[in-house]
């Protein structure tokens, strides 16, 4: 189309392609919204009105309105409030030390050196598998009776250890493969923050004589926050709702010394069939999620 | 099913000379089939485009893992169950629920009348404790394809080595866990531990003890004494004489860790003869001895698990579907199963000369049918939510095991479960 014809068309009043032009705006999200409403909206809207009723999946249990009344129990079930706080103590434990390894992770990588490409590529190798089949092959090497780790520390002189079958350790072994897994992510976005430094003022504090240390200090880490806060809040969310290695390697045992929030709602809902319970329960999940999104938002806005 | 009791009405009296259903009744039918990837399921499969051939009927036929395959029938059943036809069942979990919403056909309606029946398919030919366990609130949800009870696995060689009789009561199963334990680096007796997973094995120590899951007036039974006893056996033979991290164990585990030598005996299903047996699978093959369970104050009372064909109630092609049911229970496939190791639900099969002639391990036979006979099906407590009240319990397992006070948390989960129990009235 020549540029004529587009001004031609533009003078005419009325018509389609006029309409269309003075409102671009609003027609070209207009699929997005569309699938954005079908898939999102409508379904949360949907889980909203579930959960304000005591509903399972036959008709041969009971099915009512109850209001508030599955948030209410919620807050009076002391399994919600255990799942919330393993929940927490799982992402308190993961998510900084993921961080800091992270950290040191894309410091090392950014350096130049030898076969940098395939130290790459295997540096990254635990985030591209599939979590089913890493928590499959951590449960094996934790396996108290038959594992691979409790081998190796009694190879050097350790005591075994019960990992997923001791209700004390279960949380931090659990922990142990999320920071094995996601490590390298953020690894990946720390790194594309270094590399995308510009080399003056580190140039220019080399003249000064700044130690590296110094350089780090006051020129790397002030440039890296906007990539740290992402890696954050990506991570945050993320362990908050970490469900397929715990629902594989423990299903929340034992007893319920794993069972986080998500984990205890997928056994609400897919093993009692309380469908109404679990729709407020994640409700909650969702919420809990939101104010700690938006709060580490917050707080990077500041810093 | 009204359609079905007039159309039985109408031919009642002439059932005597009623002409028996022909195979190829409904040619161009086209039936979707739910299956579990199940040893059953493998042995059948090959054999499907027989029935195609014999009747017209194309099969469509979807196989999952066994939690997807639960999964996905229970969605399709609870959203009306139009698209499926029949599909693999196993009442003990679900028969209660499946009945009581009114999901599944009832069976009863089919295997008793005549004008349905294709050929000689003699429904009395099956085992009389397995029909029974397809059987939950009135409704028989299945038709039973393969059957497996709970039975003792033990190491012969260390029963030899170390002079010990096979245990045939509960007390003398306690006494040679003892004994063995800690020798040549195994634990005296592996049990599952894991909550949930555990109490369908706790069930056969509860039934011989002679206590049952709901008392007299429906309501949770676990403050019997007599159930206090079996869960105190239970949960101390995993403890003074099971393998550390007992709590983790269901039955791979358990099965897993007899067969790589670290456990004298085990009490599981019968059908995993073809784990702990197997040279391929197993480093105690050919070392592995079947008993049946052993008795208690109570008897003998191993419990009896089942998977059945189902047809769905919102199918639109129930009698073909009954076609196929018939055929993949018919004698014939029966035994052919039978010969892939699964155990069989006809008694004809497992006196077939062909059966006798390969049966590998006629100790084994003889432990699993002997135990027919008295095996109770309720290996699940007999209510709707199943997976609710088996948490319940397999909470206070988990509790105990790690040290609590058994009548204390039996308490806790009986309250829990007859608070689900109410809600279901």
């Amino acid at each position: 189309m020549s540029l004529v014809s587009l001004k031609d068309r533009r003078r005419q009043p009325g018509g389609l392609s006029s309409w269309l032009d003075r409102n671009i705006r609003w027609v070209f999200p207009l699929p997005a919204v569309a699938v954005l409403f079908a898939l999102t909206i409508l379904p949360l809207l949907f889980n909203l009105v579930l959960g304000t009723q005591d509903r399972s999946v036959s008709d041969a249990l009971p099915s009512r309105f109850v209001g508030a009344g599955n948030y209410l129990q919620a807050l009076n079930d002391p399994r919600f409030w255990n799942a919330t706080k393993l929940m927490f103590q799982f992402t308190a434990i993961a998510v900084p030390l993921q961080m800091l390894l992270g950290l040191g992770l894309a410091l090392l990588l950014n350096r130049k050196m030898k076969a940098q490409g395939i130290v790459r590529a295997l540096v990254l190798l635990p985030m591209i598998s599939t979590p089913v089949a890493v928590a499959l092959i951590w449960a094996l090497m934790m396996d108290p009776n038959l594992g691979v780790l409790n081998y190796f520390l009694e190879t050097l002189g350790l005591s075994r250890s019960l990992w997923l079958a001791d209700a004390q350790l279960v949380i931090p072994a659990l922990a142990l493969v999320d920071i094995w897994q996601w490590t390298p992510l953020v690894a990946l976005i720390l790194l594309a923050g270094l590399q995308t430094m510009p080399d003056e003022p580190f140039e220019a504090a080399r003249i000064d004589g700044a130690s590296s240390w110094q350089a780090f200090r006051y020129i790397t880490w002030p440039m890296l926050q906007a990539s740290l806060f992402a890696a954050l809040t990506l991570r945050l969310i993320d362990a908050l709702k970490t469900f397929d290695i715990i629902e594989v390697m423990t299903q929340g045992g034992p007893g319920s010394a794993s069972e986080t929030l998500n984990v205890y709602a997928y056994h609400t809902g897919f093993e009692f069939l309380r469908v109404g319970y679990t729709a407020a329960l994640l409700t909650l999940l969702l919420v809990i999620v939101a104010v700690v999104a938006v709060s580490v938002n917050l707080l990077r806005r500041r810093v | 099913m009204t359609v079905l009791l007039a159309l039985t009405t109408v031919l009642v009296p002439s059932a005597a000379q009623a002409q028996t259903l022909k195979w190829d009744a409904y040619k161009g039918t086209s039936l979707r089939l739910l299956l579990n990837q199940h040893p059953w399921t493998t042995a059948i499969q090959p054999y499907f485009p027989e029935f195609e051939k014999l009747t017209g009927i194309k099969l469509v036929v979807e196989t999952y893992p066994e939690a997807q395959f639960r999964q996905k029938v229970l969605v399709e059943l609870s959203t009306g169950g139009a698209n499926l036809d029949a599909f693999m069942l196993s009442p003990g979990q679900e028969g209660q629920l499946y009945a009581r919403s009114g999901w599944v056909e009832d069976m009863d309606n089919y295997v008793n009348n005549r004008s349905l029946l294709v050929g000689n398919w003699a429904f009395s030919d099956f085992y009389p404790s397995v029909v029974k366990s397809t059987q939950y609130a009135g409704v028989m949800t299945g038709i039973p394809i393969q059957t497996e009870t709970t039975m003792l696995f033990y190491r012969k060689d260390l029963f030899q080595k170390y002079q010990i009789a096979v245990p045939k009561t509960l007390t003398q199963l306690e006494a040679a866990a003892k004994a063995l334990n800690g020798k040549d680096g195994v634990v005296g007796i592996a049990l599952r531990g894991k909550g949930a997973a555990a109490t369908s094995q706790f069930a056969p120590y509860m039934y011989s003890s002679g206590s049952t899951w709901l008392n007299a007036s429906g309501e949770a039974n676990y403050s019997d004494a007599k159930f206090v006893g079996a869960m105190n056996l239970y949960t101390r033979l995993i403890r003074n004489y099971g393998p550390a991290a007992a709590v983790t164990m269901s039955w791979p585990e358990v099965t897993n860790l007899f067969a790589q030598g670290k456990a004298a005996m085990f009490t599981d299903a019968s059908l995993f003869r073809s784990i702990v047996d197997d040279p391929k699978s197993s480093t105690v093959a050919g070392k592995v001895g079947f008993a049946a369970f052993p008795a208690g104050a109570g008897g003998r009372k191993p419990t009896v698990t089942t998977w059945a064909l189902a047809l769905s109630k919102g199918s639109k092609n129930k009698q073909a579907g009954w076609l196929f049911t018939q055929w993949a229970t018919n004698r014939q496939n029966q035994l052919r199963v039978l010969l892939k190791e699964v155990p069989a639900v006809r008694r004809s099969v497992w006196n077939d000369a062909a059966f006798k002639a390969q049966d590998k391990n006629p100790e084994w036979t003889r432990a699993h049918l002997s135990q027919l006979a008295s095996a109770n099906p309720q290996w699940n407590p007999p209510v709707s939510s199943v997976g609710e009240v088996r948490d319940a319990l397999g909470q206070a397992i988990v509790g105990i095991l790690q040290g609590g006070n058994t009548q204390t948390l039996l308490r806790t989960a009986q309250q829990a479960t007859d608070a689900i129990i109410s809600k279901e009235k």
